[in-house]
C-alpha cells in the first residue's frame, strides 16, 4: 500500500529552482533512501515534504491525503516526523526536555502516551535515560544525533525522515545509526533515508531514488542500484 | 540540591511580598515613598511583559508604543464614557494587545535585528499619529486622565498602592504560569531553533503572535496604571527612555526569569532614586550605564543568578 506518494513536484528558492518534476513514493513498511550528490536536492525534498518549504507545484499525498501546502505542525500531527540534518537540538534544554517537546503534536502528548513513548526511547537509546537530565548541547555528536532521531520518534510517527543521520559521526557511529534505523522498521515504522553513504544505505533499503540536479534520474531495489553501473561511477568511485 | 535553591527563591519571594503589603504600615503614609513603589509596581509589570516577549525570541525595542497607546485608550475612554479607571485599564490593555497582534503579525519572518527595527519603527509611529490627532489626543499638550484614586479621599496613596501591588501580583503570577504551561515550553524552543520548534509540530506563528498579544496587554495595563496614577498623559509616554527601561531592568535581573525583570526593576529603581537625593540628576545616567556595563560583563544572566554564583564559589 503507498503511503506516501509525491508527484511532479516543483520547488524554487525564489527564482532559482532547485526540483524538477520529482515523483516517487513509499509503500508502508519500506525504508526507501533518497541518493544524490550535494545540492542534487535531496533535503529540499524532505523540507518539502514536512512543510517547511512550499512547493510551486506537484501534489504531495500522505495515506490517501493531500498534505501538500500545509504548514509543518499539520504535518507533524499527520504522522510525518523529520530528523533535519546536521543534529539540530534544543541545545540550551536537558535531554528529556528536548524529548518531551518531540511528544509535542496531540497525538502524542497525552501524559500516559507520552510516557509509553519515553520508554520506548529509553530502550532503543539506553544512554539517553542515564543523561535525561544533562543539557542537551553538552552531549557528545553521536548522542546528540541519537537525541536527535529519538526525539523525532516521540511523535509516534507514521513515516519517519532522516536527513544524512550519519554526517559526521565516527564509523562505528555510523554503524549504530543504521541498526537503529534498521530496528525502527522492524518495529513498523516507515523510512525515508537521505544518506551520502551509499554502500550502508543501500544495503539497508528496500528501494532507493537518485536525484540529480533536481530530477529523480534513476529508481530501483537497493541491492539492484549498488550494482547499478552509474551508481557505481558516480557515487561509490568504481 | 536543586530542591534547596527552589526553597530560597520561594523564601525570598514570599518575604519581599509580605514586606511589600507591609511596608504602609511600618513606614506610614509616606507620599514620596509611596509614589515610587507605585511607580516601582508600574515597571515591574511592564518589565515582566516584555520579558515574555523576549522569551520567545522577539526582542522589542519599542515597547513603549504599548505602553502609551494602553495609556491614551485608558485616558480618552474615561473622559468621554466616565468609565472607571480600573475597568478603563483592561480596554486600554486589550486594546494593545490588538495592535500587538498586528504589529506581530509584520514582524512573524524578522529575526533579530530587524524585528528590533520594525518595533522600534512602530514607536515613532505611534507617537507621530497620537501628536497628529490633537482633538482626540490633545496633541503635545496631552490630555488629563482620571486618578486611579480620587484624590479627595484620605490616604488615597495608599489604596492606589494596594490595587497597583494587586495587580503587579496577579499579572506576574499569570506570566509565571504561562511559562511553566505548554506554551511556554513552545516559546522557549522557538527561542533556542525556530526550524526545530516547526518540525516538532509546534504552531509558531500562532505562538509568536500569543506572545505579542499577551506581552502587549500587560504592557497597555501598565501604561494605563501610570497615567492614571499621574493624573494626565503626553506623548512623552512613547519616549525612547520608555522602551529601553524594561529591557534595561530585565537585563540587569535576569533575562527569561521570573524573578530578573522585578529584581531588576527594583534594584534600579532604588539606585535611582538614591542617586537622585544625592543631587545627581544628570549623572546618575552615567553611574547607571557604569552599573549596566558591570552587571553585563560580571553577572551575564543577571542579579538573579548572585546566590548560585556565590553558592558556587563557596561549596
Amino acid at each position: 500500500m503507498i503511503m506516501l506518494e509525491i508527484k511532479g513536484l516543483n520547488v524554487a528558492y525564489d527564482k532559482v529552482q532547485v526540483l524538477w518534476d520529482v515523483s516517487f513514493n513509499i509503500n508502508e513498511g519500506e525504508i526507501v533512501t533518497l541518493l544524490g550528490s550535494n545540492g542534487a536536492g535531496k533535503s529540499t525534498t524532505v523540507k518539502t515534504i514536512q512543510g517547511l518549504l512550499k512547493s510551486r507545484s506537484g501534489s504531495i499525498r500522505f495515506m490517501d491525503k493531500s498534505i501538500g501546502g500545509l504548514p509543518a505542525y499539520k504535518v507533524v500531527a499527520a504522522g510525518i516526523s523529520l530528523v533535519p540534518e546536521g543534529r539540530e537540538i534544543f541545545p540550551k534544554m536537558s535531554v528529556l526536555e528536548n524529548l518531551i517537546l518531540g511528544a509535542y503534536v496531540p497525538r502524542a502528548r497525552a501524559k500516559d502516551l507520552r510516557d509509553e513513548s519515553l520508554d520506548w526511547v529509553f530502550k532503543l537509546f539506553p544512554k539517553l535515560e542515564e543523561r535525561k537530565k544533562q543539557l542537551a548541547g553538552t552531549m557528545s555528536g553521536g548522542e546528540q544525533q541519537m537525541l536527535a532521531i529519538a526525539r523525532a520518534l516521540m511523535s509516534k510517527p507514521k513515516l519517519l525522515m532522516l536527513d544524512e543521520p550519519s554526517l559526521g559521526l565516527a564509523p562505528v557511529l555510523v554503524l549504530q545509526v543504521f541498526d537503529i534505523i534498521k530496528k525502527l522498521n522492524e518495529e513498523g515504522v516507515t523510512i525515508l533515508l537521505v544518506e551520502q553513504n551509499v554502500h550502508h544505505a543501500l544495503g539497508l533499503s528496500d528501494r532507493a531514488y537518485v536525484l540529480e540536479k533536481g530530477r529523480t534520474i534513476l529508481e530501483g531495489k537497493g541491492f539492484e542500484l549498488l550494482s547499478d553501473k552509474y551508481v557505481k561511477e558516480a557515487y561509490l568511485g568504481m | 540540591m536543586k530542591l534547596d535553591r527552589i526553597n530560597i527563591k520561594t523564601g525570598i519571594g514570599i518575604v519581599s511580598l509580605i514586606l511589600a503589603f507591609i511596608v504602609p504600615v511600618i513606614l506610614g503614609i509616606n507620599q514620596y515613598l509611596l509614589t515610587v513603589l507605585i511607580i516601582t509596581l508600574v515597571f515591574i509589570i511592564y518589565s515582566s511583559a516584555w520579558n515574555l516577549l523576549a522569551l520567545s525570541g522577539q526582542a522589542s525595542l519599542g515597547h513603549a508604543a504599548f505602553f502609551g497607546i494602553g495609556g491614551y485608550v485608558s485616558a480618552i475612554i474615561t473622559n468621554s464614557l466616565g468609565l472607571p479607571p480600573i475597568v478603563a485599564i483592561f480596554v486600554g490593555g486589550f486594546f494593545a494587545a490588538f495592535i500587538g497582534i498586528l504589529i506581530g503579525f509584520t514582524c512573524i519572518r524578522m529575526r533579530e535585528w530587524f524585528l528590533a527595527m520594525v518595533t522600534f519603527g512602530f514607536a515613532i509611529i505611534a507617537h507621530t499619529i497620537t501628536t497628529e490627532l490633537p482633538w482626540l489626543t490633545g496633541g503635545w499638550d496631552g490630555i488629563p486622565a482620571k486618578r486611579l484614586i480620587s484624590v479627595t479621599i484620605t490616604n488615597y496613596i495608599m489604596y492606589e498602592y494596594y490595587i497597583m501591588l494587586l495587580i503587579a501580583v496577579a499579572v506576574v503570577v499569570i506570566i509565571y504560569q504561562l511559562t511553566k504551561s505548554r506554551m511556554g515550553l513552545a516559546l522557549e524552543a522557538i527561542r533556542e531553533n525556530e526550524l526545530e520548534a516547526k518540525v516538532m509540530g509546534i504552531n509558531v506563528t500562532k505562538y509568536k503572535l500569543m506572545a505579542f498579544a499577551v506581552s502587549a496587554f500587560f504592557t497597555g495595563i501598565a501604561g494605563a496604571l501610570e497615567i492614571h496614577h499621574f493624573g494626565y498623559i503626553t506623548p512623552e509616554v512613547y519616549g525612547m527612555d520608555i522602551s529601553f527601561w524594561p529591557i534595561i531592568y530585565s537585563i540587569s535581573g535576569g533575562l527569561f526569569t521570573i524573578g530578573g525583570p522585578i529584581l531588576g526593576t527594583i534594584v534600579i529603581t532604588f539606585i535611582w532614586e538614591i542617586l537622585r537625593t544625592f543631587g545627581l540628576m544628570y549623572e546618575r545616567f552615567i553611574l547607571i550605564g557604569v552599573i549596566l556595563i558591570l552587571i553585563v560583563i560580571f553577572l551575564p544572566r543577571g542579579l538573579v543568578s548572585i546566590p548560585e554564583k556565590i553558592k558556587r564559589s563557596h561549596p
